[in-house]
């Protein structure tokens, strides 16, 4: 069963000969609950992609569909309750907030939609992300790899269908990277989360269940 | 609240209302002695009145089609079709509690999703067996034919039977992976996750490739210190390292030298197996770890593929994994990273 369903997806930015095809005719299915990476050179386009799926920029042609519902369909308001509610999403620089500690940090989006926290649930990531006796700290107190496993908490916390994860081990030493790769691996295989994952390491896209290779804002080949 | 408590709640309120009545009438004929002023105030208090009465019965109807709308979700999931009134970006509360129940059943379906996957998976092990042993019975049915119809000289006969127990061989090797494999795809092992030491089952992994390696003048060296441990089932591990080993040793040519290291980090010890055979190129870095995978530069060593396949199984079971980095004709690393 497919849960993202990606067609003719174009994006171009500049107009004129200063035109960059971003993305130039993209199709792509992604099976629910696998991990699937998204390899390719920095400018082929990777980013823009996760983007449109995510829901935090608009395609010029094609279309992205999510668990069913046209993502072009949704007005604003719309969006931003999809984006809340469906997607996860993790940055290579961890996006932080410095003045919250990590339990506010983690927490934020929950209170920010109003909603109530599953403080059982809360505990859990916590524990699987080996966070508990550092909640109390603020994030320039922690690691590189500790503030990434902040960040991955921060989006498993609202339990989104998809997570998104932008060269997330990126920042990190490769010992860490792989520390919090595997963490990351265990929680989306624990709470069957479909993870969806930007790099250009290889070594790091084999850990996914299938690889996808962008180039010049095409896929070339698929695994 | 059952009736008795709701007849009795309603019972006060309405006594409250009437002495509420009774006060404010009171008040109004002692306080107020024009007539006219009187009767403003209490047309006034009549619309408030309404008002509230007409706003209570707003609420009332919301909450009940609020629970019509999700008896009608809950209705369509039973009978197993999509619900009708469902807008799932919606900042509604039916919306939100909507999603809530689609995630719910979606959970709950997921494992009839499983057991029809796992069909198939086995359906594809069916067909995979059986064309790995149609070769070797194959094989076998043709030196029995040979020896059979032909008289041949006792050295020719003794190389046939050679030949012959080779393939009984493969078929048995076939055989134990196999029932190893179908433990591992059905989930029917027991793993016994301790913290134990590494140094131990490395000790017994190695020990199980020593003299195939002696053969070949393989040396193999470990590096890993006495006091680390991880979460692993020593049985298990020590097969899963082992297919990591007998790997490393099958591929690296004779005087090559097979290593394994240990570094502990934060949250994982990463053991890594190095040789120094052929490499793999980075295109079947992925397809290493499938069933029956076989690179064509393998295709002269023994071995059905199912070796890399089982570790992996083995150690994802453990929630571990393992990762492959290589140069074609220098070596390859396999690492397995286990929880610490």
């Amino acid at each position: 069963m497919d849960i993202v369903t990606v067609s003719h997806l174009k994006k171009y930015f500049g107009k004129g000969e200063k035109q960059v095809r971003a993305l130039d005719g993209i199709d792509l299915a992604i099976e629910k609950g696998k991990f699937t990476a998204v390899i390719g050179a920095s400018g082929s386009g990777k980013t823009t992609l996760l983007n449109m799926i995510g829901g935090m920029d608009i395609p010029d042609e094609g279309e992205v569909i999510v668990d069913g519902v046209k993502l072009a369909g949704l007005k604003e308001k719309q969006l931003a309750v999809f984006r809340r509610r469906k997607v996860g999403v993790i940055y290579q620089q961890f996006n932080l907030i410095p003045i919250l500690t990590v339990r506010e940090n983690i927490l934020f989006p929950v209170h920010l939609s109003g909603e109530t926290e599953d403080s059982a649930f809360f505990q859990e990531i916590v524990r699987l992300l080996s966070l508990t006796d550092r909640l109390g700290a603020y994030p320039h107190e922690l690691s590189g790899g500790g503030q990434q496993r902040v960040a991955i908490a921060r989006a498993l916390v609202a339990k989104p269908a998809i997570l998104l994860a932008d060269e997330p081990t990126g920042n990190l030493d490769s010992r860490s990277g792989w520390d919090v790769l595997g963490l990351l691996k265990l929680s989306v295989e624990t709470y069957h989360q479909t993870l969806i994952m930007i790099t250009h390491n290889l070594e790091i896209a084999q850990m996914a269940d299938r690889v996808v290779r962008i180039e010049d804002g095409r896929i070339r080949n698929q695994e | 609240m059952n009736k008795k408590q709701a007849i009795v709640c309603r019972l006060f309120f309405v006594a409250g209302a009437v002495m509420f009545m009774a006060v404010l009438f009171w008040l109004l004929w002692r306080e107020v002695p024009a007539a006219a002023v009187r009767r403003k105030i209490l047309a006034v208090f009549g619309g408030v009145i309404l008002l509230a009465a007409l706003w209570a019965r707003y609420q009332r109807w919301q909450v009940s089609r609020f629970a019509d709308e999700l008896c009608q979700t809950l209705d369509a999931l039973i009978a197993g079709r999509e619900p009708e009134q469902y807008h799932p970006y919606e900042d509604s509360l039916t919306a939100k509690v909507q999603g809530k129940l689609m995630q719910y059943y979606d959970i709950m379906h997921e494992g009839r999703r499983q057991s029809e996957k796992d069909k198939q998976i086995i359906q594809e092990l069916v067909s995979d067996i059986s064309h790995q042993v149609r070769t070797p019975v194959s094989n076998i049915r043709m030196f029995t034919g040979i020896l059979q119809q032909h008289h041949l000289p006792e050295e020719k006969q003794a190389e046939f039977l050679e030949l012959m127990e080779g393939q009984v061989d493969k078929l048995d090797f076939l055989m134990q992976s196999l029932i190893r494999m179908s433990r591992l795809e059905t989930g029917t092992f027991v793993l016994n996750i301790e913290k134990a030491r590494l140094t131990d089952t490395i000790a017994r992994a190695v020990s199980a490739v020593w003299t195939k390696a002696e053969c070949r003048n393989i040396e193999i060296s470990v590096e890993c210190e006495d006091h680390v441990t991880a979460q692993h089932d020593p049985k298990w591990t020590a097969e899963a390292l082992f297919n990591l080993l007998d790997n490393a040793v099958k591929y690296t040519p004779e005087g090559g030298s097979v290593t394994v290291s240990v570094s502990p980090w934060q949250f994982y010890t990463r053991i890594d197996v190095r040789d120094t055979g052929m490499g793999i190129p980075e295109c079947h870095y992925h397809d290493v770890f499938k069933r029956f995978f076989r690179a064509q530069e393998a295709a002269g060593k023994e071995g059905v593929g199912l070796g890399l396949y089982l570790a992996n199984g083995i150690i994802m079971r453990q929630r571990g994994y393992i990762c492959v980095k290589s140069k074609e004709g220098e070596g390859s690393v396999f690492s397995v990273y286990l929880l610490t």
